[in-house]
C-alpha cells in the first residue's frame, strides 16, 4: 500500500514538473514611444542620410542607410512607411572629388602596383558612373531627404535642385526634387509633415575643404554665420510643427580614414635611395634629409618645400603609384600637392570650425528639445575599437569593418551603428525605449 | 542525493565521490547506469524582445562504478563516468553567432582507488584520476563574401591528463558518518586540435586557412567534498553535503594557432574568469518496504560564472536542483535505481564585457536516469 502510494506520488510529481516548466520561458520585452509620434519620419542631411558608400550613390548603399535602418527600428513604436528615392543602379554614380568626373561604385578587387606587386584594394565596379542612377523619379515626396554634398546653404536654396543652373546645381536633389527649381530640400521635408525628423548637416561645409586638401582654390569652409542662419532657421522651423527630432553633429576629420590611412612618413627608401636624394634638397630652406627606412612625405609649402610633420595628413586620393615609381614626395622636382595634405594649420582651421558648428548644433537642438546625437565623441570612441555581439569595429581601413571603400562613408554595419547612436540618444531624450538595430545583419565589406 | 554521496556508504558510487567510505560497504557491489539528460536554454535578445531557444539536445552522461571489498581492511574501487559533459547549440544564424555556434565539452574520469579501514570508525582512500577530454567549438567569422555573409570556425580537439583523489569517512556511530574527499584540478591540454575554416573569401585565405592546427587548455576544476549522514530512525537516512569546487582555474580559453596565423592568435583569447562556487545538497532516504528505497533531494548550484562575462556557449546562473529517485531490490544482490531529477536555473540577464554580447537567460534540465546495482 504504502509502496504503491509512493510510486504513484513519484510520477504525478514528475508530470507536474513537466507540465509547468518543461520548456523555459522568458518575458518578452515591450518597447516603447513614451508618446513621441514616430509614424512620419523624414530625414534630413547630406551623402551620409543618403546611404552613400563605397564612393557611390547605388541601390544596395541606399538600402543600408542609415534613415533606413533606424526606420526599421522605430516600427518595433509606431513607426510608418518610410520611402527612400532609390536609385535603379547597382553600378551607382559617384562624384570623384579628385577629377570631378562621375564614377561607379568601388568594389574590393586586385590591383597591380607600378612595381608589379598585387594587392587588395578598391577598384571601380565600371569604368564610369551609371547616369541612370540620376534619372528623375520626382513627384511623390520621400522620405530620406539626404542629398549627397549638400551644405547648410543648399538646404533651402531653389538652385540647387535646378537643371537650367549648373554652377549651383546638385543632381542628386535634382532626381528627386519634387519641382526641379522650385522645390528645396527643406519644403520637400516639410511638405510632408513629418512628426519625426533627423537632421545631420554640416559635416560637407568644413569636410569639403579638408577632401580638397585643405586647398583654398578647390572649396571653402562654410562661415560660420551662413551656417548659423541657414541651419538654425531650418531647425526653428521644422521644430515649430511640433515634431520631435534628433540633431546629429559632425565628426572629426582626423578619425575617418580617409585621413588617417597612409601615414605622413609612408616614404620607404634605402640608404643609397636617401643619399641621393640628400643631394637634390642641399640648398632647401628648411633643410631637408632622408634616412633609411620611413621617412616624411616632402610637400609644397607655400612657393617652397618641406618634409611632413608628425600629425599632418595624407589624404586617401594620393596616388601611390606616382610616390613608388615617378617621386611624388620624394623627388625635389615633385612635392606633393596641397590638395593631397592636410597640413597643421589646415588641421587647425577645420578643427577650430568643426567645434564651433557642434556648439552651436548642441545649442540649437537643446533650445528646441531635440535629441542631440554625438556623432564627435562617437567616431573619437571607434579609435579604440567597439564591440558589437562579438564583432569588432574600427576605423581602419577596409579591414576595421565598418567604413566603406572611399573611407569617408560607412558601409551599412557602420551606418547601423550609427542609426544605434541616434537611438541612444532619442532614448535619453524622450524616454522612448526603441531597440538598438543588429549591427551584424547588415552589408560590411565584400572580399573576393 | 542530489547529484553527490560523499558523507554515508551506500553504493559503489562512493568509489567515485569518497573512496574512503568503500570499507564500510557490506559488500562488494558494481554499479552500472546512465542518465538522459535534457536541457532547454532561451535567449531574449534586448534587439528583438523576442525569445530564442536554443536547438533540443539529448546527453546521455553514463557511471560504472566498482567497489571490491578484499578483505575486512583494504577494497579497491574503479570508477568511470563522465562528469563534464555540457554542449550548446544555437540556430547557426542567429544574432550571437560571432560568439558561437555549437560548443561541446565531454570528458571521461577513470579512477581507481585503494581504501583502508584504520579502525571501526575511519575509512581511508585514494587514488589517481585518468581524465580524457574533448572539446569543439564552432562559430561565425565575420567576413563577407559574395556568396557568403560570414565565415566558419570549428575548432575540435582532445586531451588528457591525471590528476588525483583522496578520501575519508568516519562512522561515528550507527545513525551518524561523516565525510571529506578531494578530487583535484585536471589541466587538459589540447595539443594539434583541428581547425577547420570554411566559406572565407579566396583573399582572405591566408589568414584563415581551410585546415589549420591549434592548442588549447581546458582546466577541470578541483571539488572537495564535505558531507554527512544521518539516520534519523532506521528507515529514514539525511544526507547534506556541500562541495566548493575550484572553478577559479578557469580564467580564460585561448586558442593558439601556429605563428603564421597571428591574426587568429590576437582573436582567439576569450576571458572566462570564472570563480570559485560552491553547491549545497540535502538528500532524504526513506526505505519505504525490504524491497524499496525512495529518495528526494534538492541542491543548491552557485555559478562560477560572474556577471560580465556570461556567454551563450555556456548561459550559466545559480540553479536549483530537485529530484526524485528510488531503489527497488530485485532479489537480495540485484537492484534497480530510477531517479528522476529537475534542474531550474535562475533567469540571468548579463552584457558580456568581452563580446557586449546581452541579454536574459533561462535554462530547464530534465533527467532520467536508470542504473543496475549488484552486491557480491
Amino acid at each position: 500500500m504504502m509502496r504503491s502510494k509512493l510510486v504513484s506520488f513519484f510520477f504525478l510529481s514528475v508530470t507536474a514538473f513537466c507540465l509547468n516548466s518543461c520548456k523555459p520561458e522568458l518575458n518578452e520585452l515591450t518597447f516603447s514611444n513614451n508618446g513621441v509620434d514616430f509614424s512620419n519620419y523624414v530625414a534630413i542631411g547630406n551623402s551620409l542620410t543618403a546611404g552613400y558608400m563605397d564612393g557611390a550613390l547605388y541601390k544596395e548603399g541606399q538600402e543600408n542607410s542609415y534613415p533606413s535602418i533606424l526606420a526599421k527600428q522605430f516600427k518595433y513604436v509606431g513607426g510608418g512607411k518610410f520611402v527612400q528615392p532609390l536609385t535603379n543602379s547597382n553600378i551607382g554614380i559617384g562624384v570623384d572629388v579628385t577629377t570631378f568626373s562621375f564614377n561607379s561604385k568601388y568594389v574590393l578587387g586586385y590591383k597591380t602596383s607600378c612595381a608589379q606587386e598585387v594587392s587588395l584594394s578598391p577598384v571601380p565596379f565600371a569604368a564610369t558612373g551609371d547616369p541612370t542612377a540620376l534619372a528623375y523619379i520626382g513627384g511623390p515626396t520621400y522620405n530620406n531627404m539626404g542629398v549627397p554634398g549638400m551644405r547648410s546653404f543648399n538646404l533651402d536654396s531653389a538652385s540647387f535642385g535646378d537643371p537650367n543652373i549648373l554652377i549651383s546645381l546638385n543632381p542628386f536633389y535634382s532626381r528627386f526634387a519634387t519641382s526641379p527649381g522650385n522645390s528645396t530640400v527643406l519644403s520637400d521635408a516639410k511638405r510632408q509633415l513629418p512628426t519625426f525628423f533627423t537632421f545631420w548637416l554640416g559635416s560637407n561645409d568644413v569636410l569639403g575643404y579638408a577632401l580638397a586638401g585643405g586647398d583654398d582654390a578647390l572649396d571653402k569652409m562654410t562661415p560660420l554665420t551662413i551656417f548659423k542662419n541657414n541651419i538654425g532657421d531650418a531647425l526653428n522651423s521644422l521644430a515649430a510643427t511640433g515634431a520631435k527630432g534628433a540633431v546629429a553633429n559632425i565628426p572629426a576629420v582626423v578619425d575617418i580614414p580617409y585621413f588617417t590611412t597612409i601615414p605622413y612618413n609612408a616614404l620607404v627608401l634605402t640608404q643609397a635611395e636617401a643619399d641621393a636624394l640628400d643631394s637634390t634638397y642641399a640648398t632647401n630652406n628648411p633643410p631637408i634629409s632622408f634616412v633609411a627606412g620611413n621617412n616624411p612625405f616632402v610637400i609644397k609649402d607655400g612657393n617652397g618645400k618641406r618634409q611632413m610633420k608628425a600629425g599632418e595628413l595624407v589624404l586617401l586620393s594620393l596616388p601611390l603609384d606616382s610616390v613608388y615609381c615617378a617621386g611624388w614626395g620624394s623627388n625635389s622636382l615633385k612635392p606633393l600637392d596641397d590638395r593631397y595634405v592636410l597640413t597643421t594649420p589646415e588641421i587647425n582651421s577645420i578643427n577650430g570650425n568643426t567645434t564651433q558648428f557642434n556648439n552651436f548644433l548642441k545649442a540649437k537642438a537643446d533650445s528646441l528639445d531635440l535629441a542631440y546625437v554625438d556623432m564627435n565623441a562617437f567616431f573619437k570612441s571607434t579609435q579604440s575599437g567597439i564591440v558589437f555581439n562579438g564583432v569588432t569595429f574600427t576605423p581602419q581601413f577596409v579591414s576595421g569593418g565598418a567604413f566603406s571603400l572611399d573611407g569617408v562613408h560607412p558601409n551599412g554595419k557602420g551606418y547601423a551603428l550609427l542609426a544605434n547612436e541616434y537611438i541612444k540618444a532619442i532614448n535619453n531624450k524622450y524616454g522612448s525605449r526603441i531597440p538598438m538595430s543588429d549591427v551584424n545583419a547588415y552589408k560590411g565589406i565584400t572580399f573576393p | 542525493m542530489g547529484g553527490s554521496l560523499t558523507g554515508v556508504a551506500l553504493d559503489a558510487s562512493v568509489a567515485f565521490f569518497n573512496p574512503g567510505g568503500m570499507v564500510f560497504l557490506p559488500k562488494s557491489c558494481v554499479l552500472i547506469g546512465g542518465t538522459g539528460i535534457m536541457p532547454k536554454s532561451a535567449y531574449l535578445s534586448p534587439l528583438t524582445g523576442t525569445q530564442t531557444d536554443m536547438e533540443s539536445q539529448t546527453f546521455l552522461p553514463f557511471h560504472a562504478y566498482g567497489a571490491f571489498k578484499l578483505n575486512e581492511k583494504f577494497a579497491l574501487g574503479l570508477s568511470i563516468n563522465t562528469p563534464y559533459g555540457l554542449g550548446t547549440k544555437w540556430n547557426k544564424d542567429w544574432e550571437g553567432r560571432y560568439i558561437s555556434q555549437e560548443a561541446k565539452l565531454t570528458s571521461i574520469y577513470f579512477q581507481p582507488t585503494v581504501a583502508y579501514k584504520v579502525s571501526e570508525k575511519l575509512g581511508i582512500g585514494a587514488g589517481f584520476v585518468y581524465a580524457h577530454g574533448t572539446a569543439s567549438i564552432k562559430k561565425a567569422v565575420p567576413v563577407e563574401s559574395s556568396s557568403s555573409p560570414y565565415g566558419t570556425a570549428k575548432l575540435e580537439g582532445n586531451g588528457n591528463n591525471f590528476g588525483f583523489n583522496a578520501g575519508l569517512q568516519v562512522k561515528f556511530s550507527d545513525e551518524l558518518s561523516a565525510g571529506i574527499s578531494y578530487r583535484s584540478k585536471i589541466k587538459i591540454e589540447v595539443k594539434d586540435g583541428d581547425a577547420k575554416f570554411t566559406d572565407i573569401p579566396a583573399s582572405l585565405q591566408s589568414q584563415f586557412p581551410s585546415t589549420t592546427t591549434f592548442n588549447t587548455t581546458v582546466n577541470l576544476p578541483s571539488v572537495l567534498s564535505v558531507a554527512a549522514g544521518y539516520h534519523v530512525t532506521k528507515e529514514v537516512l539525511i544526507h547534506l553535503e556541500t562541495n566548493p569546487t575550484g572553478w577559479s582555474s578557469y580564467d580564460s580559453l585561448n586558442f593558439t594557432f601556429p605563428s603564421e596565423y597571428n591574426a587568429l592568435n590576437a582573436s582567439g583569447k576569450n576571458a572566462r574568469k570564472y570563480k570559485d562556487a560552491i553547491a549545497v545538497r540535502l538528500g532524504v532516504q526513506y526505505s519505504a518496504t525490504k524491497k524499496l528505497d525512495v529518495r528526494a533531494a534538492a541542491a543548491f548550484d552557485q555559478s562560477p560564472v560572474k556577471d560580465g562575462y556570461v556567454s551563450p556557449d555556456l548561459p550559466d546562473a545559480n540553479k536549483y536542483v530537485f529530484a526524485l529517485g528510488f531503489t527497488y531490490k530485485i532479489t537480495e544482490a540485484l537492484h534497480v535505481d530510477a531517479s528522476y531529477l529537475f534542474e531550474t536555473f535562475t533567469e540571468r540577464q548579463d552584457v558580456n564585457k568581452e563580446t557586449m554580447f546581452g541579454g536574459s537567460y533561462k535554462t530547464l534540465a530534465h533527467a532520467a536516469g536508470l542504473g543496475i546495482n549488484y552486491n557480491f
